[in-house]
């Protein structure tokens, strides 16, 4: 686990090799950016950096604390993840007992606190004291895919580590190989910058199967038609509600694209494999029909993460409204 | 104060410049004169009073003010503004290990246990200082019961004790609290403030730092100095060697002021794809499209100040090079266009706070700022190919049939005037319709609100105004008021036209509206016929091949 394994993202690691290499490695970090860029990856490198008993700006991989740290066994790093969904006091409480000890074998213990804009208002704010003034061995890594849900307290007290999209070329570079060429364009416009999730899009062929299918059953869907809302929605229901948001991100994209084209712009977009259908459909909606469908869609997917809603009356009222908006 | 000294292989304890820089005494603190004023003059006179509350936003110093406080009020040569630093009691405190200072976390100690706890320890005298402190930190995230246990301790405490609560979020602290201790408000730091202890720091630090890159920390600071120092700390690890301008825009994933500009001019001629070009370009580069929106606005609101206040406004902060760049591109833009555009960023802003697909949105956002764009240059390219087009009509005209025409000539252009004039009206009228329902709404016309709200005007033909009406209901409503309406918008636009209704036929709900209208007439025949068109049913009977049976 060294800085070799991130891609992408040569910025970032130039900074925090730059604070190892000058010893002033802060005592906290935010790490920022889009889902599935690296976060998290360059975190354990950074952390593995830390702990290395051999090397100075990055770990040897071969040194006791470096075998340690690959066989996720090493005792002066921990990772903390969200439980059910968020961060909770009791975890940062955890988190400050185990602070006051020292390191075991390294100079340094790291903490990576993962999806950190999922902590708790008490977590966070129990946090504060500890991400100002911890012990000279302590450093902690903040990870999150949306900074602005933080508070101000938590930003201010620590440095600021910007994350950004993977540029297509290096992600499709990266998968070369892994499928064939047309099934890698898609997969890297849909992941839009983030080789995690273009990796796991990859790997997972049944979900490309299933976003075909259903791009297939939205274009081909009947307006006027509840009963055609209502077979697309029971379609998506035997497919797993899981799916459901996926199912909304790919809406999201297709009419992203759809602005473009209605916009004359023919490159960039995401849905490569089904060009001839989106040039048909650009043609079909009412003026401004694909703006509010998008913000509709956004609407939907962010009312599907609250709890009791009720999933099918939002999904069937988001198609009934998308269809309104068709010519 | 934590220690140091510890580990093994790497050299060790890096303390970060906003620790290190942290005031130790109320003179040293920046900014913030009148709660330094109002403390030093209380040592001075040793009034000191039992209970504080330091409240304001990040970064501005409370948790530095109470411990230098604290400081002060225990030296054996104090009460004083300036702690020795060597006695006893200066010493431990400065270690950490003094007993008659406690910091408590009230955010990790939040409840009524602890409380009992801090309780149980107040009666102790103090050992080697003349009080006992306890610093209350985060103080708003206590609970409710340990709120209210620590009401009775707070109002009277023991002599010798003083209570130093500190808080970003007064609002959450309970009112009965707020009133048992004086309370100073930090504000936060301004610029000159900022960059003035960013240079001290450096020079302190031996290190060489541009003024305009000071200046940009100060400004992403926005106002917190732990934020500035903090950015000025990684610059530091950044750069080696200078600090310039262009490392701390870098560093932060900010966007620079030539790409905001060749932005805005992408928007203003309309050319999208160059603008989403410029978005994925600056997404390649590592920014962030939350900040690339925040820039954004930021930028445009500057182009409107420079604009609206002129060249030398100072509520603008750039150098001058800048503010002629700033000027040069505002000079161009309608300030309609800058308004719409500025209100698109801020919708934006609001939505990207949620957004789990930020790009997209931003992407969005450029091709709706790029239309606005476009709107109001074709509504002025519109208006000058008409009139060009009225030129050379009367010219042509002019030379063919000069006298024979000239009294027809002069009525055509009349009325073309005339359609010219109703549709800049109608225009003015649409755009302003949603000022004329907050109008309405003012006049406490709730009514007449509902029913116009979803209609639009549609023209306007020799004074009257053709309003289009969306239900039947509504229609219905309307022409019972039409004096009403009348009225109120010859008092709003000062146009005194006569409202004419038109219903608007839609697919879908002109069956529902003939329900409404007609169910008591002939009802029973066209409710079938309705019920029978009806998608749902229609399926049903597809699906199940079925037929209606009556009853």
């Amino acid at each position: 686990m060294n800085f070799c394994n991130v891609l992408g993202q040569d910025k970032v690691i130039s900074i925090l090799q730059s604070h190892l290499k000058k010893k002033r490695v802060h005592h906290a970090y935010l790490f920022y950016g889009p889902e599935g860029v690296g976060k998290t990856l360059t975190a354990r490198a950074f952390a593995a950096s830390l702990l290395c008993l051999e090397e100075e700006t990055d770990s040897c991989t071969h040194c006791g604390a470096c075998l340690r740290f690959a066989a996720g066994s090493h005792p002066d790093y921990t990772e903390i993840l969200p439980e059910d969904g968020s961060i909770l006091i009791d975890q940062m409480r955890e988190m400050r007992r185990s602070v006051a000890y020292r390191p075991y074998e390294s100079s340094y213990r790291v903490f990576v606190i993962q999806e950190a804009h999922t902590m708790t208002s008490e977590a966070a704010n129990s946090l504060l004291k500890v991400l100002e003034e911890p012990p000279a061995y302590v450093v902690i890594i903040l990870i999150t895919s949306n900074q602005d849900l933080l508070l101000p307290t938590i930003r201010s007290r620590s440095v600021p580590i910007a994350f950004s999209y993977i540029p297509d070329d290096t992600c499709k570079n990266e998968l070369r190989g892994m499928a064939d060429d047309e099934l890698i364009e898609v997969v890297v416009g849909l992941a839009r910058g983030s080789l995690g999730l273009a990796k796991s899009y990859l790997q997972d062929e049944e979900l490309l199967n299933k976003r075909q299918d259903f791009l297939r059953k939205f274009i081909n869907m009947k307006k006027d038609s509840f009963l055609a809302i209502y077979q697309l929605f029971s379609w998506m229901e035997k497919e797993g509600k899981e799916f459901f948001q996926f199912f909304l991100q790919v809406l999201h994209l297709w009419f992203r694209d759809l602005i473009l084209i209605t916009q004359g712009r023919k490159e960039g977009l995401y849905n490569v494999d089904f060009a001839l259908e989106l040039e048909e459909q650009a043609q079909n909606w009412k003026s401004n029909g694909l703006e509010k469908s998008i913000a509709a869609v956004e609407e939907t997917s962010a009312q599907l993460r609250k709890q009791g809603i009720n999933q099918q009356l939002a999904i069937e009222a988001l198609l009934l409204k998308i269809n309104g908006w068709r010519k | 104060m934590p220690n140091l000294l510890i580990g093994g292989g790497k050299l060790m304890g890096y303390m970060a410049l906003y620790r290190k820089y942290r005031p130790r005494s109320l003179p040293e603190v920046v900014g913030q004169k009148a709660v330094v004023r109002t403390l030093v003059n209380a040592l001075k006179g040793g009034q000191i009073h039992h209970a504080y509350l330091l409240c304001g936003p990040r970064g501005t110093g409370k948790t530095s003010v109470a411990r230098a406080f604290a400081r002060s009020v225990n030296c054996h040569e104090g009460p004083t503004p300036e702690p020795c630093g060597k006695c006893v009691s200066c010493l431990r405190i400065e270690q950490g290990s003094s007993t008659d200072m406690v910091e408590i976390d009230a955010a990790s100690n939040r409840g009524i246990d602890e409380i009992r706890a801090l309780k149980g320890t107040v009666s102790f005298s103090p050992s080697e200082g003349k009080f006992k402190i306890y610093i209350i930190d985060e103080v708003h995230m206590l609970t409710k019961g340990a709120f209210n246990a620590f009401l009775k301790t707070l109002e009277d405490p023991p002599p010798g004790v003083l209570f130093l609560l500190a808080t970003t979020e007064p609002h959450q602290v309970l009112p009965t609290i707020i009133s048992r201790c004086q309370r100073f408000d930090f504000t936060l730091h301004t610029q000159k403030d900022i960059v003035e202890r960013l240079s001290f720091i450096c020079k302190e630090e031996g290190i060489e730092a541009d003024a305009e890159a000071l200046e940009t920390i100060a400004i992403f600071a926005e106002g917190g100095l732990r934020d500035a120092i903090s950015i000025l700390d990684q610059a530091i690890s950044f750069t080696g060697g200078k600090i310039k301008e262009e490392d701390v825009i870098e560093l932060l994933g900010r966007v620079d002021q030539d790409t905001l500009q060749s932005m805005v001019e992408a928007v203003c001629q309309s050319d999208i794809s160059g603008f989403l070009e410029l978005i994925h370009f600056a997404g390649e580069k590592g920014k962030d499209p939350r900040q690339l929106a925040d820039d954004l606005s930021r930028y445009l609101r500057q182009v409107l100040i420079i604009k609206e206040c002129g060249y030398d406004t100072s509520m603008v902060e750039l150098t001058a090079e800048k503010r002629k760049a700033v000027y040069e591109d505002g000079k161009d833009i309608a300030r309609e266009t800058l308004l719409k555009m500025l209100e698109v960023l801020a919708e934006l802003n609001r939505d990207l706070k949620f957004s789990t697909q930020p790009h997209l949105l931003l992407e969005i956002a450029g091709v709706r700022l790029a239309v606005t764009a476009e709107d109001n240059l074709a509504h002025r390219l519109k208006t000058l190919e008409k009139k060009v087009e009225q030129l050379d009509k009367i010219q042509v005209q002019g030379k063919i049939k000069e006298e024979m025409k000239k009294p027809q000539k002069k009525k055509e252009e009349k009325e073309t005037e005339k359609i010219e004039e109703s549709t800049e009206k109608i225009s003015e009228l649409q755009s302003k319709w949603p000022e004329f329902m907050n109008y309405l709404q003012e006049k406490k016309e709730r009514r007449l609100c509902a029913f116009l709200e979803p209609a639009a005007p549609l023209e306007i033909k020799d004074n009257t105004i053709i309003i289009e009406v969306r239900h039947s209901f509504h229609h219905k409503n309307l022409e019972k008021n039409k004096d009403m309406v009348q009225r109120r918008v010859k008092e709003f636009f000062q146009l005194d036209l006569k409202p004419v209704f038109s219903l608007r036929k839609e697919e879908g709900e002109e069956e529902d509206d003939n329900n409404d209208d007609e169910v008591l007439q002939d009802g029973e025949k066209k409710k079938e016929k309705s019920l029978r068109e009806h998608p749902v049913v229609k399926g049903a009977i597809e699906l199940l091949d079925a037929r209606i049976i009556d009853g």
